[in-house]
């Protein structure tokens, strides 16, 4: 019997998804069933938020329910639900536990759909490609490295279980099918589903070495994320391919090792990705800054390994 | 794949704890949602098996939790009278959430009780339809002791209106449980029929999931993966009923594919299951193992490419890429096939495969050939098969139905909207 369960497991999907056009539409009903009557809106003040904001003014929230708009920054005093829009590379805080409705524009980290510091997630995420940021190829290449990244290392990690496994598939198999279109909108919309299927996968199986490292690395300055997973993907690639993580998805993807490695390739082509490869292997004397991490050792040992192998 | 651009949404917000002893998070469960005085609600089968005790022995331990206020009267059929009992209890207990431990009646009657305890007022009937439920719901959990119904993740209740004997649907996402524990210890005393039967439900739920039109791409990939761990597990637990892992590795799948379908909705397989369990009282999953070859063969032409990717979850990768890509949609359905015919013979002969097989105590056919045309025609009203791949008419029901009822192949010239195109 395959896909033995050793280990009991909890896993929690977070928010409700609603993805793809008029995903806003949603939004009012939401809002009711929930019984929220005052939300505040929260968004950037300038060009971008107010274009972006004027389609939730145009969302018809009916006569029980009055939105307040405000900065992000500057939330105003009463509210009883939080919709927050736009991306800021985290998930946002809990606003003295207001239940949170994230509309994403845009994705830097794919951790903006993950528990924030209180440990709670949004009650609902809304993708809607009329509200993306505006976009290139390489910046959505990137997105889909770093996302792949974390999809990757949950199958790595002993919390993997049948239900996270199925959100990490979903995210790979958007990746794939939207790697020969990522120009469009569509490619992009794709690797935003991914985005946010890795952000709920790691949550709950918890952020490997590279993703660790990559954050570390991007925090500091010294290195970009996504050039440090894909400098460091390949290894976890190797490592994964005697791991249970790749015998279960063997059974949904046709070659699935050789599969993802042309992946990346294809990404990182698009992405302009590897400019910074041999810099961040270098960069294994900055592991100091994050020996406080959890992965710390696995980390050092990852570096160590990469050392030793790079010429 | 290619991306998916197309409207969709994904809700299943519970807590999923899952092992082979994750009763003992239930403590903690219970505080962390606010439940320290839970209403547990549960049927005479469920207690009888001891499977109460479990319950009682860690919740008795528990200076902060009241777990000994009990409604344990729950019938098979249940009803909206059973449920206005139990919330008068939960009223005047002063109860702080619902615990279910039971099957799929249990859970669906706890959902009941949820709405009335929550909303107010007398009669459940005035809730029934989609999302007519506007408010969050006081918290619940829910032990399940089957592994086929799903109820524990899904947005659904469908319970029977005591007054006029309709069955009464509710979907909202408000009635997606606050969490479930999945415990292989719970399913340890199930009969190898019911297991069966209970584990096709489950089936036939994931691949409904998958090839009807409300499906999206996480209901997808929860599908997929029910329907590997099924296939591998299910002729294992009815083998060997004690195999703990198997058990969980079930529990796992029915919940995956009770998700999925909560997501996505059902078609034809469970439509006439609903109308055949409801007219002749025969168990549902044991419906749902008999029609899901029919279903999917009147269904085929609609999805060929996706029916054939049920192949390499079914049959394993290698018989998938053994096959032809234009055999693998009718491969799947023959692996279907094989599954039932083989708890079939792991039963011996328990788990029916056709409909008139199915006996009542005096060794007659439960289901005659004159409640084909009923079943049809009540079955046009049945509102799942609305996400059906294929549109169906009187004609076509009964032609499906006759085919299950006789276990003959699906006559597709008979069969004017579902015929090989």
């Amino acid at each position: 019997m395959n896909n033995s369960l050793r280990y009991s497991f909890s896993f929690h999907p977070g928010p409700s998804l609603f993805s793809g056009y008029h995903a806003l539409a949603q939004l009012p009903y939401e809002l009711h069933r929930r019984g929220i009557r005052r939300p505040a809106v929260l968004y950037r003040k300038d060009r971008e938020g107010e274009r972006l904001v004027k389609g939730i003014r145009n969302l018809s929230f009916g006569s029980q329910c009055t939105p307040v708009y405000a900065s992000y920054q500057e939330p105003p005093p009463e509210y009883d639900g939080v919709i927050v829009l736009g991306s800021h590379g985290d998930p946002p805080g809990s606003f003295h536990g207001a239940p949170m409705f994230l509309i994403l524009t845009d994705f830097q980290t794919c951790r903006e759909v993950s528990r924030n510091a209180e440990g709670i997630f949004p009650e609902a995420v809304f993708l809607d490609p009329s509200y993306y940021a505006p976009f290139n190829t390489e910046h959505t290449a990137a997105t889909a490295v770093i996302a792949l990244t974390l999809l990757l290392e949950s199958l790595q990690d002993d919390r993997m279980n049948p239900l996270s496994f199925s959100w990490t598939y979903s995210g790979i198999d958007h990746i794939i099918g939207s790697a020969d279109c990522l120009k469009t909108l569509e490619g992009r919309h794709g690797v935003a589903n991914a985005a946010v299927s890795a952000g709920i996968t790691a949550s709950n199986t918890g952020f490997g070495a590279v993703s660790t490292l990559a954050e570390a690395l991007a925090v500091s300055g010294f290195a970009d994320r996504a050039e440090t997973c894909y400098a460091l993907l390949p290894y976890v690639l190797d490592k994964l391919a005697s791991q249970e993580g790749m015998e279960q998805l063997n059974q949904f993807i046709e070659h699935p090792v050789t599969r993802l490695q042309q992946l990346l390739e294809q990404l990182s082509q698009l992405g302009g990705l590897g400019t910074q490869k041999q810099q961040i292997i270098t960069l294994a004397g900055c592991t100091r800054s994050i020996a406080d991490s959890p992965q710390s050792e696995e980390i050092m040992q990852f570096l160590s390994i990469l050392q030793g192998v790079t010429p | 794949m290619t991306a998916h651009r197309n409207f969709y949404r994904f809700t299943s917000p519970l807590l999923t704890v899952a092992g082979h002893d994750a009763l003992e998070e239930l403590p903690g469960l219970l505080r962390s949602l606010d439940m320290l005085h839970p209403l547990i609600l549960t049927d005479p089968g469920v207690r009888r098996a001891g499977l109460m005790d479990m319950v009682s022995a860690i919740l008795k331990s528990q200076e902060d939790i009241i777990g000994d206020t009990w409604f344990d009267q729950i019938p098979p059929d249940s009803d909206t009278d059973i449920i206005a009992q139990a919330a008068q209890v939960y009223r005047e207990k002063g109860c702080t959430g619902l615990l279910a431990v039971g099957g799929g009646s249990v859970i669906d009657t706890t959902k009941g009780v949820r709405i009335l305890v929550s909303l107010g007022g007398e009669h459940l009937r005035d809730y029934q339809g989609a999302d007519t439920i506007s408010s969050q719901l006081v918290p619940m959990a829910a032990v399940p002791t089957t592994s086929g119904t799903g109820s524990e993740a899904t947005l659904v209740a469908v319970i029977k209106d005591a007054r006029n004997k309709r069955k009464l649907a509710f979907t909202s996402p408000s009635l997606i449980p606050s969490a479930a524990i999945l415990d292989s210890r719970m399913t340890l005393t199930l009969p190898p029929a019911i297991t069966a039967a209970t584990g096709m439900d489950a089936l036939a739920h994931a691949v409904e999931a998958y090839t009807g039109l409300g499906r999206n791409p996480i209901s997808d990939s929860y599908a997929l993966k029910a329907i590997e761990l099924i296939v591998s597990t299910l002729p294992e637990v009815i083998e060997h009923p004690d195999n703990q892992e198997a058990r969980l590795q079930m529990a796992v799948a029915s919940h995956l594919a009770g998700s999925a379908f909560s997501n996505s909705m059902v078609g034809i397989v469970h439509t006439l299951g609903h109308c055949v369990g409801a007219r002749c009282g025969i168990p549902h999953g044991i419906c749902m193992s008999i029609l899901l070859p029919y279903g999917m063969t009147y269904n085929l032409h609609r999805c060929r490419e996706r029916f054939g990717k049920l192949l390499q979850v079914l049959s394993g990768k290698s018989v998938y890429l053994e096959t032809s890509e234009d055999k693998r949609p009718e491969g799947a359905v023959a692996a279907v096939k094989a599954l039932a015919s083989r708890l079939h013979m792991l039963t011996d002969g328990a788990h029916p495969l056709r409909l008139r097989d199915i006996l009542d105590r005096s060794g007659h056919p439960i289901m005659k050939p004159q409640h084909i045309p009923v079943i049809a025609s009540d079955a046009l009203g049945d509102p799942s098969h609305l996400y059906n791949p294929e549109e169906v008419s009187l004609d076509e029901l009964i032609s499906v139905l006759r085919a299950a009822y006789w276990g003959y192949p699906l006559d597709k010239d008979l069969v004017k909207l579902g015929h090989q195109k």
